[in-house]
């Protein structure tokens, strides 16, 4: 187990951007393993496994606490305008995990399959269920807009 | 995008689903020239065309579920089709003003104001915004993105109001105050329609 | 093919290296699996996993392949419904920070030009 670990709680840390909850869907999604585990057939399938169920458990919990209307779950529109509830978070990420927060959930788990995971997008759309064009086009538009955001940032840090 | 057997298995059965319709309601291709289509595509080195009229939404609506999907569904069920061109090139210059012009025509009707009209030269950092204004109503916009290497159309055709902008707001990557755009864009097209009314 | 990644995507991939688990982790997931049931048959999965079997096949015989084929092209629907919408998204964000763009640097030639006037 511990080799995957670090796998689904950066997974699930990266698209609910807080480790609390992030250890909680780590730990459920290890015990939802546990039950399934006798049908995977090898190594390479559980990986996949694992990856595809932290995905959709993370962005589970996501919309758990958009319904329940925390302040953190909808944030992902604009990473300037982050409220205070969100805030305390950043520290504990580094730059780019804070401009992926403002990105939809979908994106986000398809980014972090393609960057995290080093998956060609053929694979992440087989692993999350989803046409090639989507996943292509979700990587293309995300990696435009955080690369907009990310010289934005810059710029508004220099101007202090 | 080379398009799988999956893909070109749903294209026949969309272009299956639309010849069943009556003529009026055959809108394959949207506003958008087939024969420019088909070139653009064959320069790009990726592209994604998304045809979707009033029968097509219907049939994915029965399988867009009310927690995920709702407010997706909701818009989607007012409207009449969705049109979407997105080209990406490797090189600048793999399309001309012209190519532009002969979109941007079909929307140069007394029916459809410009709400944005951003011009460069050679037509590399275009941005266009028309909508149609029908008694006061938007029912339908059309979108024209052009950058050096990269093309996006967006059709929508139907009611489409501030409101349903504002609850798409960040559900598919619409930015928060979007809806402020269309506002002044309504505002703006109201006028224009005022103003072409009043002419003799 | 594979695209060449450029240096953004670089340090996308360099930012996203994995992450420790907290921890303790694992002793905390040991603790939740619950122990083993007592008194299970030693065949019980054989005899479940034949059963599920026999079910598949019977529905799938039962000529619901129809259904399946009609629930795939739904769903294919479904995913072109919402790519549309996120282009559109996507389409509207680019055209909107354009105008901001050109707006900030109206303003600011504006500006120049003021400042001009004024000396």
């Amino acid at each position: 187990m511990e080799r995957h670990q670090a796998r689904v709680f950066s997974i699930a840390f990266r698209i609910l951007g807080e480790s609390g909850t992030a250890e909680e869907v780590a730990q459920d999604v290890f015990l939802e393993l546990h039950r399934v585990l006798p049908r995977l057939e090898s190594d390479e399938h559980v990986t996949a496994w694992l990856r595809r169920v932290a995905c959709h458990r993370a962005t589970d919990a996501l919309r758990r606490r958009a319904a329940r209307g925390d302040a953190a779950a909808e944030e992902y529109q604009d990473g300037m305008q982050l409220r205070p509830a969100m805030r305390d978070f950043l520290p504990l990420m580094n730059r780019v995990e804070q401009l992926l927060l403002t990105l939809p959930p979908a994106q986000r788990a398809v980014m972090l399959l393609r960057y995290q995971e080093d998956l060609e997008p053929e694979d992440i759309a087989i692993e999350l269920g989803m046409p090639q064009a989507t996943v292509r086009s979700y990587l293309q538009r995300a990696v435009k807009m955080l690369r907009a955001k990310a010289e934005r940032t810059l710029k508004e840090y220099s101007r202090g | 995008m080379k398009k799988n057997r999956a893909e070109r298995m749903f294209l026949i059965a969309a272009v299956l689903a639309v010849s069943a319709l009556p003529a009026a309601a055959q809108t394959g291709a949207g506003p958008f020239p087939v024969t420019l289509g088909k070139e653009l595509a064959a320069r790009a080195s990726n592209y994604t065309e998304v045809s979707l009229d009033r029968r097509m939404l219907d049939f994915a609506s029965r399988f867009m579920n009310d927690r995920d999907d709702a407010e997706g569904k909701r818009i989607v069920a007012k409207l009449n089709g969705v049109y979407v061109r997105t080209y990406e090139f490797d090189k600048p210059g793999q399309y001309t003003p012209a190519d532009l012009e002969s979109i941007r025509r079909q929307f140069e009707t007394p029916e459809w104001s410009a709400l944005v009209k951003e011009r460069s030269r050679e037509a590399s950092d275009d941005a266009d915004i028309y909508m149609k204004l029908v008694n006061g109503e938007v029912q339908g916009m059309f979108i024209l993105s052009a950058e050096p290497r990269e093309l996006d159309f967006v059709y929508i055709s139907g009611p489409i109001r501030p409101e349903d902008l504002k609850d798409l707001s960040g559900n598919f990557g619409i930015p928060s105050d979007a809806y402020k755009l269309s506002d002044k864009g309504r505002d703006k097209a109201q006028k224009d329609a005022t103003k072409k009314a009043e002419q003799p | 093919m594979v695209e060449p990644i450029d240096r953004f995507e670089a340090e996308l991939k360099e930012q996203l290296q994995l992450r420790e688990a907290p921890a303790g982790f694992a002793d905390r997931v040991m603790a939740r699996i619950p122990a083993r049931r007592e008194g299970r048959h030693p065949w019980a999965p054989v005899v479940r996993w034949a059963t599920a079997a026999v079910l598949v096949g019977a529905v799938v015989a039962g000529g619901v392949e129809h259904d399946r084929r009609q629930r795939i092209e739904g769903e294919r629907a479904r995913a072109e419904v919402l790519l549309a919408l996120h282009i559109t998204g996507t389409t509207l964000n680019a055209v909107e920070r354009r105008i901001q763009a050109d707006g900030a640097s109206e303003r600011s030639q504006q500006n120049a030009e003021g400042t001009d006037e004024q000396q």
